[in-house]
């Protein structure tokens, strides 16, 4: 069977995966305003030595956290190139061919967005690597539990999630059986143009959603026939606690906020 | 007083559509009875009637002396509970605790309460050493035990199995059936099994078949089982033993009809030794 599990959780025991799924989210809602608020190497180098510290704290193996990095690769390398190219300095270029030219400042920022970019990346996959689907959906419902003031269905919002969660390996498995079922059938996905390929996938889908659709009926009813009545009167088994982890994360979490700030004010630009 | 009391239930899916006619049935306390019926005979039409998911038209059904209304319809959930036939679509978490915890969240039971719940429902199931899996890595076998055990943590007094066995492997059936049969006889749950799995029906203490919406017969699993083609016309095939009583006793032996092995391999070996 495959085990498909959404957002690559690594599954380990570490003082990260412990801590409080409504603390990393804001620590990383806190860490991106800091990534984005240091305008200078010294800044984003307090960012990136936190960041170090706390993939190790975490246990996930460096290789995992460069196969996250994999994915944006094209991107760092485009925005860094068309940055490298159009930044237009003061003073005499390095390097000028047409409209392309290449100042001392373009390069620094250049390699300041690819370390930018880089951050964000580790930073949300190391929440997914150490926090489970569940937990997350928890954390999200718990934060956004003052929304309930404006009449927002924060506890319907959460469950949604979390049976989308539940369901992407059922799905995942039918769709798989369904593609067996229609290349049993002298169904072709492999060859032609794209286009073609594109309509091959129509007797797949089509069959999908309509199973989707009974699945969807039938955990209805199910849910029914156990009391379900929305989100009021009922009662949480699992408790999200603060902890001293959580205190010291989020301790962390102010300083480099603080820190940054100050060296934003004090320190000024880039160079 | 009844567990389960349906008086003149008439029940329709619109015009020209599937119904249920004028159905009288009852379920006593403590009891285990078996459903049998042949697609479309109505026989999962009863199990969402049984706990107010379907509205019948006409007719009265009263759970323990209570009927079935808008303003007990959460009370009575709470008594009948239901397990359907897919393991895949009635498990609303991706944690097997979390899975058995929601039917008792969804009542608002206090947490100390719903983890001695939790407890007692993977307890009875026998998937204690699964508390913190996830559903999807468990056998057909284990995910209807697991939702059997959502289905406890509500702690009702009734849990109708709508062909639960239907979709599992031979193994996983008797799974589900050991577990129905303790809860019935240890625990006196009153259960009700649906299903067309003549076999399952076997160890019932009393048997119902239905077909196009009614019933149409009903007694203990042998008194049905003796009628072998009245039961061939409503499309539902003899139990493997009966169908050997029957042979034998057509072959020349004398054999009592019955549905345990032992005792008709008792008889066989009096024929025998009498015979010669």
């Amino acid at each position: 069977m495959k085990d498909v599990s959404f957002g690559q959780y690594y599954p380990i025991d570490s003082y990260v995966h412990r801590l409080d799924p409504r603390l990393k989210l804001l620590f990383l809602i806190v860490y991106i305003v800091c990534i984005f608020l240091a305008n200078n190497f010294a800044a984003l180098g307090v960012c990136a030595a936190v960041l170090i510290v706390t993939v190790i704290f975490s246990r996930v193996p460096i290789g995992k956290v460069f196969r996250a990095v994999r994915g944006v690769i094209v991107l760092i390398m485009i925005t860094a190139v068309l940055n490298l190219f159009f930044y237009t300095g003061e003073g005499e270029p390095l390097w000028e061919w047409g409209i392309l030219a290449i100042y001392r400042e373009g390069i620094f920022f250049s390699v300041f967005l690819i370390l930018r970019i880089l951050l964000l990346v580790v930073c949300s996959s190391l929440l997914t690597y150490t926090t489970t689907p569940v937990a997350l959906t928890d954390g999200i419902e718990s934060l956004l539990t003052p929304l309930k003031w404006i009449k927002f269905p924060v506890h319907e919002l959460a469950l949604i999630m979390s049976i989308a969660l539940r369901m992407i390996p059922a799905l995942t498995e039918e769709t798989e059986r369904i593609k067996n079922a229609q290349k049993a059938r002298g169904a072709d996905f492999e060859s032609g143009n794209p286009v073609k390929r594109i309509k091959a996938f129509i007797p797949i889908l089509i069959p999908l959603l309509l199973s989707a659709l009974r699945r969807a009926d039938e955990l209805g009813d199910a849910m029914d026939s156990r009391c379900y009545m929305g989100g009021k009167k009922r009662t949480k088994y699992k408790k999200l606690r603060f902890s001293w982890r959580d205190l010291i994360a989020a301790s962390v979490g102010a300083a480099l906020l603080a820190g940054v700030i100050v060296m934003r004010i004090f320190l000024g630009g880039i160079l | 007083m009844h567990a389960i009391e349906f008086r003149d239930v008439d029940f329709s899916y619109g015009e020209g559509g599937f119904r249920i006619s004028k159905l009288n049935l009852d379920v006593e306390e403590g009891e285990f009875v078996a459903i049998l019926g042949h697609n479309g005979s109505g026989k999962s039409t009863f199990a969402r009637l049984a706990n107010g998911i379907l509205v019948p038209d006409r007719g009265t059904i009263r759970i323990f002396g209570v009927p079935l209304s808008d303003k007990t319809l959460y009370e009575i959930r709470k008594q009948v509970g239901v397990v359907f036939q897919n393991p895949d679509n009635q498990t609303v978490a991706s944690i097997v605790e979390d899975d058995v915890a929601f039917g008792a969240e969804n009542i608002g039971t206090p947490r100390e309460e719903i983890g001695r719940r939790i407890d007692f429902a993977l307890g009875a199931v026998g998937m204690q050493a699964y508390r913190h899996a996830t559903v999807q890595r468990l056998s057909g076998g284990q995910k209807q035990r697991v939702a059997v055990a959502g289905v406890l943590a509500l702690k009702p007094r009734v849990m109708i199995l709508d062909e639960s066995t239907a979709m599992l492997d031979p193994r996983g059936r008797k799974e589900i059936m050991d577990v129905v049969l303790r809860l019935n006889r240890e625990e006196k749950m009153t259960v009700v099994l649906i299903t067309h799995f003549v076999e399952e029906a076997m160890q019932a203490d009393r048997a119902f078949v239905m077909n196009r919406g009614e019933l149409v017969m009903q007694g203990t699993p042998r008194e049905i089982f003796s009628d072998g083609e009245r039961l061939l016309t409503f499309n539902l095939a003899l139990p493997r033993i009966s169908v050997i009583c029957q042979a034998l006793n057509e072959g020349g032996m004398s054999v009592t009809d019955t549905l345990d092995f032992n005792i008709l391999a008792d008889e066989i070996a009096k024929e025998l030794v009498c015979g010669s």
